[in-house]
């Protein structure tokens, strides 16, 4: 019972796809914003997943 | 009903917004602001709010709320504000008579007149011989700093003025860097204290999870700050005399509306990088990333002991990046609220010299938008609504906690000049007795508040109403007098216990530390205060906000001061508790914001931290033997 793995994988690539979609401010234009909302995505299935395991 | 609720809280604020427009009198404005105000309150803490609504105020504390709007009706008709009337935008002719005489005098010619330095009196000038200090040392640091140490262009021509003049500037710059530094550094240490007050205020079983959720709000908010919380803050903040003018933070998005600018949010410093690889923005960059943090830890403390680990991260990320730095940059980074004085002549604009608004209330608002998405915990209320009390588990960490952040307070406000030296920064010394003095009397107006009360001097409120006197005296510490910041204190320390009362008792919001009716209730009783008490004698510089003159607030004769308070505090209850909503309804929908209730009872130090904090109290006697 408790957390797993799922949920630190999910923050994991939340915070990859929060820091690529910064990067379209300084200068990695749309393929950044893209690229990054896209990451963020597959954070929010992850964490969908991790809801279902951990039965939250 | 939590729809209505956002629409009615968003609608005060849009309402109070556009009673500048509306109205060209500060007495019209202020009531529509007021009238802003409640409509967002009753949104947010009333129709968001079931339990609320069963109790109905309005109906159970009638006299309570005719004694308010009594009491706001005679602010606003009080002659000083009639006297200031019409507040209109300001004009030319307006604003300069207010300029001579708040403008700083230049310290030599308010005295005598000096004869001007040439590089003939500077033709000659040596110091000791390093000889002579290499063989004796210097014991009585009378060889150490002198003209030996001036940074000369041409060593062989000696000391020319210009070096001089350039190692003044560079010594003013030096003392106020190494000043915002060190406070920095004091505020950052605030996390500890934040930490342990947090920590002693919960149940033994979930210690070790709320301590890592203050000890990585530190690096998660940092982080996220980093990436774009600065920029949005501070990208367009520039020019800051204090640290050397950090001119690289020139971009401000502006927008135009009513034929006015409304400057939204910064578009230069995103990881620090460009032209912000620079000293001065790094310095400011350190002083506002441990403010960030402050408000980041505010809200820990109120969705303790049920909140799912994982939520708390992402949901401190978006404070963090977004909320926060927005809210920042319009009271501190140029942004539309600075310049309500500037743009529709209401006082200096909004004043926040260290942060009740931006910091505490800021924190304190998102944690009332986070405590009521995720719930209150198990046990916390009966079945027929009524509250139990939970105790924390350790009463000398509180108090330790309360007394670091007291310590910590000293680098928050007197820090808030970013400088020691020049624009009126001495005033340090004030600032730092008003803290120290709203501190002490919001400590015993909480402690004879319950003593009276509950026949017991409480201990954890105690702790609450020193908390509470320093967030209400953070904004008004460096416009007000030491008289007035004992009486900010005092009604802090009274208000910090009516609103927990309020909150467990008619609200039902659970808030296991207070952090709601600490950081969020005298946040914006701080941010009031400054429209109430500043009293015109401070003087940065010989004008804020753009506005030439001192920071005056109603009882000394500028209601408009009051005025821009007032819509300080409409955009903090209907825009900002708006925005923390939904981005934490966001994070409940997708993550889930709430801990499964086998968790919770269990307590959360194993299921989302594997290891206790306090292991010999928990596990069987066998296991440690």
């Amino acid at each position: 019972m408790g957390t797993t793995s799922t949920s630190g994988w999910a923050v994991f690539w939340f915070l990859t796809g929060f820091t690529v979609l910064g990067t379209a401010a300084i200068g990695g234009g749309a393929i950044s914003a893209i690229g990054g909302a896209a990451v963020i995505g597959l954070s929010c299935y992850l964490f969908r997943q991790a809801r279902i395991k951990e039965d939250v | 009903m939590k729809l209505l609720g956002l629409l009615f809280a968003l609608g005060g604020f849009v309402l109070a917004v556009a009673g500048l427009m509306i109205s060209q009198t500060n007495t019209g404005r202020g009531v529509i602001a007021c009238a802003g105000i409640a409509i967002s309150l009753i949104g947010s803490v009333g129709i968001m709010n079931s339990a609320y609504l069963k109790n109905a105020i309005w109906k159970t504390n009638m006299q309570l709320l005719l004694a308010a709007l009594g009491l706001s009706g005679l602010l606003f008709f009080s002659p000083s504000l009639r006297a200031d009337e019409p507040a209109a935008a300001p004009t030319a002719e307006a604003a300069a008579p207010a300029a001579p005489a708040a403008a700083a005098p230049a310290p030599a010619a308010a005295m005598t007149a000096v004869a001007p330095l040439t590089a003939k009196d500077l033709a000659g000038i040596t110091g000791p011989k390093t000889d002579d200090i290499a063989a004796k040392g210097d014991p009585g640091a009378e060889m150490t700093g002198t003209a030996n140490d001036i940074s000369m262009a041409d060593s062989k021509a000696g000391i020319s003025l210009s070096d001089l003049v350039n190692q003044v500037g560079q010594n003013k710059i030096a003392i106020n860097f190494v000043w915002t530094l060190v406070t920095g550094f004091l505020v950052m240490f605030m996390q500890a204290g934040f930490a342990i007050v947090e920590t002693g205020l919960i149940r033994a079983k979930n210690a070790n999870h709320t301590m890592m959720m203050n000890f990585m709000v530190y690096g998660l908010g940092l982080f996220a700050y980093w990436v774009c919380g600065f920029a949005i803050q501070m990208g367009g903040c520039a020019p800051i005399a204090n640290l050397g003018g950090v001119f690289p933070l020139n971009a401000e998005h502006v927008v135009t509306l009513f034929g006015k600018p409304w400057a939204l949010f910064g578009k230069t410093g995103f990881f620090l990088s460009g032209a912000t690889y620079d000293v001065g923005v790094m310095v400011l960059f350190l002083f506002q990333m441990v403010f960030m943090d402050t408000t980041t830890t505010i809200v820990t403390g109120a969705a303790a002991e049920r909140w799912k680990y994982s939520a708390f991260c992402v949901s401190t990320i978006g404070l963090g990046a977004l909320i926060y730095p927005l809210f920042g940059n319009w009271a501190w980074g140029c942004g539309w609220l600075s310049q309500l004085g500037v743009n529709f002549g209401l006082g200096h604009g909004y004043c926040d010299f260290a942060g009740s608004g931006v910091v505490h209330a800021v924190g304190g608002i998102t944690a009332l938008a986070c405590s009521m998405i995720i719930g209150p915990r198990i046990g916390k209320f009966n079945k027929n609504g009524t509250p139990n009390a939970i105790p924390g588990h350790n009463l000398a960490m509180v108090l330790l906690g309360c007394f670091i952040l007291a310590f910590g307070w000293f680098g928050f406000n007197p820090g808030s000049t970013l400088g020691a030296s020049g624009n009126g920064c001495l005033r340090i010394g004030s600032v730092a007795v008003n803290t120290m003095l709203a501190g002490c009397t919001g400590s015993f107006g909480a402690l004879l508040y319950m003593w009276i009360r509950y026949g017991k001097p409480d201990a954890s409120m105690a702790g609450n109403g020193l908390l509470a006197g320093l967030v209400a005296i953070t904004s008004p510490s460096g416009f007000v007098n030491p008289l007035a910041s004992c009486v900010i204190g005092w009604v802090a320390g009274i208000l910090v216990c009516l609103s927990v009362e309020f909150f467990d008792r008619v609200a039902k919001v659970d808030d296991p530390v207070g952090a709601i009716s600490v950081h969020g209730v005298n946040g914006l009783w701080g941010v009031l205060s400054v429209g109430l008490f500043a009293d015109g004698r401070s003087n940065y510089g010989g004008s804020w906000n753009g506005v030439p003159g001192s920071v005056t607030g109603l009882f000394y004769g500028d209601a408009g001061q009051l005025v821009a308070q007032l819509l300080g505090i409409a955009t903090l209850v209907g825009l900002i508790f708006s925005l923390s909503f939904v981005w934490n309804w966001l994070v409940d929908v997708v993550v889930g914001q709430r801990s499964n209730a086998k968790w919770e009872l269990q307590g959360l130090d194993i299921p989302e931290m594997g290891a206790y904090c306090y292991p010999d109290m928990f596990q069987p006697a066998q296991e440690n033997s």
